[in-house]
């Protein structure tokens, strides 16, 4: 897939939920993840630590910019924040990019504040996580072909959540359920999936490699 | 004057501005995430608690349809809704798969429903 077909139906997809996106290959864009990472560093300077330990967070927040897309709610809408290595191809930007997109949907359906405090939930945090997960691992079998295995979502595979093994299978249930209906033919049901592949119909059909979904 | 020559007239900042300067832009950036995190805090005592959906003694991590949407049965015996748009809305119905697996499936005609 073409990264800039990738990158204008992500930036179309996040807009129709009010959202902006960072992409840090933009200039000015790179400028602003620069200061919301100085800023998430200041934060953590505020917490009593030895220097080791604040070298090790620096070092994780360093990482994160690097890997990490984050989606926040702000007041002027959801930020979508998109890591280097999720701009590193068109087929990576696309799947990060709608995985970004439905924590659009989550954002603007519960509000932001509440966003927030369900994310400190495990249970919650693990169940949209895996709604996102399956929207961008969607994503990805159109524009690869290829269907991906429940186990590899992301929401299983990364430490980053912080999940029990309760919250996993729970999370497991949900990739398999978007999965699933992907398996049927049919575009899971998510606003921002819907949104995607109508652009892409519309756009870029060629970059739909999945018959089903043309 | 040129501005070249105001340029050039200018003295080279000192290591000791550039240290002071750093501090202004340390305790710029401090302030605004203290700021940041009284927000936060404030915004989350006034909201109150997460928005779990209510305990219905479902079977843990059980599938099934209610209202034309998937649904997952958490550990904690809560049923979580997949998805923000029915089944219809993508050109399907849902329906629990053999697997057990509840998802979106090609809406069938009445007609072949009737006969099974």
């Amino acid at each position: 897939m073409d990264i800039e077909v990738a990158r204008a139906c992500v930036a179309h997809t996040a807009k129709e939920g009010g959202a902006t996106v960072i992409d840090p290959r933009n200039g000015s864009d790179a400028e602003w993840v620069g200061l919301i990472y100085s800023v998430m560093k200041s934060i953590v300077r505020l917490v009593p630590s030895t220097g080791g330990a604040f070298d090790a967070v620096d070092s994780a927040v360093r990482d994160a910019s690097e890997n990490i897309s984050v989606t926040v709610p702000t007041p002027a809408g959801p930020l979508v924040i998109l890591s280097k290595a999720a701009v590193s191809d068109g087929v990576e930007l696309f799947s990060t990019g709608l995985h970004e997109c439905v924590h659009i949907s989550q954002i603007n359906d519960h509000g932001g504040v509440q966003s927030g405090i369900d994310y400190l939930c495990g249970e919650l945090r693990g169940f949209r996580e895996a709604e996102a997960s399956g929207v961008g691992m969607w994503a990805r079998f159109v524009v690869t072909g290829r269907m991906p295995r429940p186990e590899d979502a992301s929401v299983l595979t990364s430490s980053l959540y912080h999940l029990s093994a309760s919250e996993k299978s729970l999370s497991l249930g949900g990739v398999r359920s978007v999965l699933g209906t992907a398996n049927m033919g049919i575009v899971p049901p998510f606003r921002a999936a819907v949104s995607a592949i109508n652009w892409l119909r519309k756009h870029s059909p060629e970059s739909i490699l999945v018959s089903d979904f043309r | 004057m040129s501005s070249n020559e105001t340029c050039a007239a200018e003295p080279a900042k000192t290591s000791d501005e550039i240290a002071r300067q750093d501090t202004r832009t340390l305790f710029g950036l401090r302030t605004f995430a203290i700021g940041l995190l009284v927000v936060l805090n404030s915004a989350m005592l006034a909201s109150g608690c997460p928005e779990l959906p209510p305990v219905s003694n479902c079977t843990p991590f059980t599938q099934r349809c209610d209202g034309d949407r998937p649904q997952v049965c958490s550990a904690t015996q809560r049923w979580h809704t997949v998805g923000d748009l029915t089944c219809a809305a993508v050109g399907g119905s849902c329906l629990v798969l053999d697997s057990g697996i509840a998802a979106c499936a090609r809406a069938r005609s009445d007609a072949s429903v009737s006969e099974e």
